[in-house]
C-alpha cells in the first residue's frame, strides 16, 4: 500500500479523486431522484407538503390491487424459483468445466434476455396459438392453453427468466456442500436422504433464501416484460405498470405525485428485503471460507 | 457418491435444456415461415421475413440506435467504474465500502421508478434541464442502473488476479499507478473486464423501462420497436422474431467465448456479503 507519512489536502485529494465523477453520477441519477420522489410523494399542488397523494394512492381500488397483486406474483415467482432452482443448480454445479460453460453461458443468455425477444418466444411456444400447445392439441385436442394474460401465464413467463437468474445466483455456494462433507457424513453412518434433511439443505438454506428474496424484489420491480405482454390496458394490474401509466397519460392532476407514492412503496419493500438479504448472507459466508 | 444416478441428472438437465430452448425454436420458426395457422409447425419455409426485415429502415435505425447507445454504456462504465475500482485495490481501501454501498442502490430502485425519478430531477435544474428525455440521459440512466454487475464482475477479476500484488511489483520497477492499470492490470484482469462489460452490453440492448419512459418514442431503440411490432397497428410478429433472433446470437456467441476463456467459473453476479 502506498505509505502516507502525512495526512494534508493533497493527500485527501490524492485519495478520492477517482471516486468522484462516479459519486457526482450516483448522486445526481440515483440518489437525488429517489430523493424528489419522497419530495414528490408530500407535495400538494400549491407547493406544501400533504398526505393526501398518499390517500388517494391507498384509496384508489385500482391501485390497492395492484399492491396485492404484484406482492404475490413476487412471491409465487420467487417460491416457484428456489423450488426449482435449488435442484437444478445442483445438477449444474457437478457439471464438468465444458459442459458447465455452456450451462453457464445459456443461464446468463436466458436471465438477460429483452423484455419483448422473451414475451415472443415465450408465445411463440406456449401462447394460444403457439408450437407445444398446438402440438399437445394434436394429441389431447382438450389440452388447456396457457392464457398468457393471465396471472398464471405472467407468473409462467416470469418464472422462465428469473430461473436462470437463480441458478447463477446459487451456483457459486454449491461448493458449500462439498465431497469433503459427504464423506465426513457417510462416515458418521448417514444415509444419502439424511445427509441432505441434516447437512446439505440446512448448508444451502440461508443462500437459497438469499436468492429467493433477491428473486422477490426482482419480480415486483418488473416493467418491461408485462408491458411487452399486455401493455397497461392488459389483464393484469402491476404497481409498475400502474407508476408508468400515471407518468405517461394525462389524466389526474396529482399523477406524478402518486407515481412517487407508488414508487416509494416499492423501493421500501426492497429496502427491506435487502437488509434481510445482506443479514442473512452475512452469517451463511462462512460456509464458503 | 454424493453425485446421485446419472439419468436422473441428465434428465433434468435435459428437460430443463429443452424447456428453456422452445421460445428460442419457436422464435426461429415464427422468423422462416410463410404462413402459420392451426398445425404445430408453419406450413412454409421463407427468407423473406430475414431480408424484409434487415432491409426496413424503421429496423436499422432502431438496432443502431440500441447498439450505439450499449457500446457508448460499456465505454462509460469502464471510464468511470474502472479506475475507482482500481484505487480501491492499491490505494484507498476506504473507497470500497462506498463502491459496494452504491452498487446495492439500483436493487431498491426498479427501472421505471428510476426512470420517473431521473427525469422529474433533471428538469428541476437549469443546469441539467437541458438534458431532460434526451438520449445522452438514458445512457447515463443505463450505466447507473446497470453498473453493479459490471462493478462485481470486475472487482472478482482484481482479487482473483491480486491486483495489490502486482502494483506493488510493478511500482517497485519504478512504474507510475496509472502505467500499471493500462499496461499490467487491464491485462491480468482481461476476462473480468469481458464479462463486466459483455453484462452492461446485454442490459443496454434489452433496456425497456429506462427506454420508454425517459425518451419514448422519439428515440426508438430495437426493443421499443420490437414493442411496436408487437402491440401496435402496424404489428410484424416475424420482424419481430428476426430482431429476437439477431440480438440472441450476439449475446449467446459473446457469452460463450467468455465463459470458456473463464474456464467454467461463474462470474460473481450478486452483491458479496463478506469483508474483502
Amino acid at each position: 500500500m502506498i505509505h502516507r507519512p502525512t495526512r494534508g489536502l493533497d493527500t485527501l485529494v490524492r485519495d478520492w479523486a477517482a471516486v468522484v465523477p462516479f459519486l457526482i453520477g450516483i448522486a445526481w441519477l440515483l440518489i437525488g431522484p429517489a430523493l424528489n420522489l419522497v419530495a414528490d410523494s408530500l407535495r400538494d399542488p400549491q407547493g406544501g407538503v400533504t398526505l393526501l397523494n398518499w390517500r388517494d394512492v391507498i384509496g384508489n381500488p385500482l391501485t390497492r390491487r395492484a399492491i396485492v397483486t404484484s406482492m404475490t406474483v413476487g412471491l409465487a415467482v420467487a417460491t416457484l424459483t428456489a423450488a426449482v432452482g435449488v435442484p437444478l443448480g445442483w445438477c449444474i454445479g457437478r457439471l464438468r468445466v465444458g459442459g458447465r460453460s455452456v450451462a453457464i453461458a445459456a443461464l446468463n443468455v436466458a436471465a438477460n434476455l429483452p423484455a419483448t425477444s422473451l414475451v415472443f418466444g415465450f408465445a411463440a411456444a406456449f401462447g394460444g396459438g403457439g408450437m407445444i400447445t398446438l402440438a399437445l392439441r394434436l394429441l389431447w385436442p382438450e389440452a388447456p392453453e396457457l392464457d398468457l394474460y393471465s396471472l398464471p401465464g405472467l407468473v409462467a413467463v416470469y418464472f422462465y427468466f428469473h430461473m436462470p437468474l437463480f441458478v447463477l445466483l446459487i451456483l457459486p455456494a454449491m461448493g458449500a456442500v462439498s465431497d469433503e462433507l459427504w464423506e465426513a457424513a457417510s462416515v458418521c453412518g448417514a444415509g444419502r436422504v439424511r445427509f441432505w434433511v441434516r447437512v446439505g439443505l440446512p448448508v444451502l438454506a440461508p443462500f437459497a433464501l438469499a436468492g429467493w428474496i433477491l428473486m422477490f424484489v426482482s419480480a415486483i420491480g418488473q416493467y418491461g416484460v408485462p408491458l411487452a405482454l399486455g401493455g397497461s390496458e392488459g389483464a393484469v394490474n402491476l404497481v409498475t405498470l400502474r407508476i408508468g401509466d400515471l407518468i405517461q397519460f394525462v389524466g389526474s392532476s396529482n399523477r406524478f405525485e402518486r407515481a412517487a407514492c407508488l414508487s416509494l412503496l416499492l423501493i421500501l419493500v426492497s429496502v427491506g428485503a435487502l437488509w434481510m438479504y445482506r443479514s442473512l448472507l452475512g452469517r451463511a459466508m462462512r460456509w464458503l471460507a | 457418491m454424493l453425485d446421485g444416478p446419472l439419468w436422473l441428472r441428465i434428465g433434468v438437465l435435459a428437460s430443463v435444456a429443452l424447456y428453456g430452448v422452445l421460445p428460442l425454436i419457436a422464435t426461429a420458426l415464427y422468423s422462416l415461415a410463410t404462413v402459420w395457422r392451426r398445425k404445430p409447425l408453419p406450413d412454409g419455409i421463407t427468407l423473406a421475413w430475414w431480408t424484409s426485415t434487415l432491409q426496413d429502415p424503421g429496423f436499422l435505425w432502431a438496432l443502431g440506435r440500441s447498439l450505439g447507445i450499449s457500446v457508448l454504456a460499456v465505454i462509460l462504465v469502464n471510464l468511470l467504474i474502472l479506475p475507482p475500482l482500481y484505487w480501491s485495490h492499491v490505494a484507498n481501501r476506504r473507497i470500497r465500502p462506498v463502491l459496494e454501498a452504491c452498487a446495492l442502490i439500483p436493487f431498491v430502485l426498479p427501472g421505471v421508478v428510476m426512470a420517473a425519478g431521473i427525469n422529474r430531477f433533471v428538469a428541476l435544474w437549469t443546469l441539467t434541464s437541458r438534458l431532460e428525455a434526451t438520449p445522452g440521459l438514458l445512457l447515463m440512466a443505463i450505466v447507473a442502473t446497470s453498473f453493479p454487475v459490471y462493478l462485481w464482475a470486475v472487482d472478482g477479476s482484481m482479487r482473483a488476479a491480486n491486483v495489490l500484488a502486482l502494483w506493488e511489483a510493478a511500482s517497485t520497477q519504478g512504474a507510475g499507478s496509472w502505467r500499471i492499470l493500462r499496461r499490467v492490470v487491464v491485462p491480468s484482469i482481461g476476462t473480468g473486464l469481458a464479462a463486466g462489460s459483455l453484462l452492461m452490453f446485454a442490459s443496454a440492448m434489452g433496456e425497456l423501462a429506462l427506454a420508454r419512459i425517459i425518451t419514448g418514442s422519439s428515440f426508438e431503440t430495437l426493443t421499443l420497436w420490437q414493442l411496436r411490432k408487437l402491440h401496435g397497428t402496424d404489428a410484424d410478429p416475424n420482424g419481430v422474431a428476426v430482431a429476437s433472433l439477431l440480438s440472441l446470437f450476439v449475446l449467446f456467441a459473446f457469452s460463450f467465448a467468455i465463459a470458456i476463456r473463464n474456464r467454467g467459473r461463474s462470474v460473481q453476479m450478486a452483491p458479496a456479503a463478506g469483508k474483502g
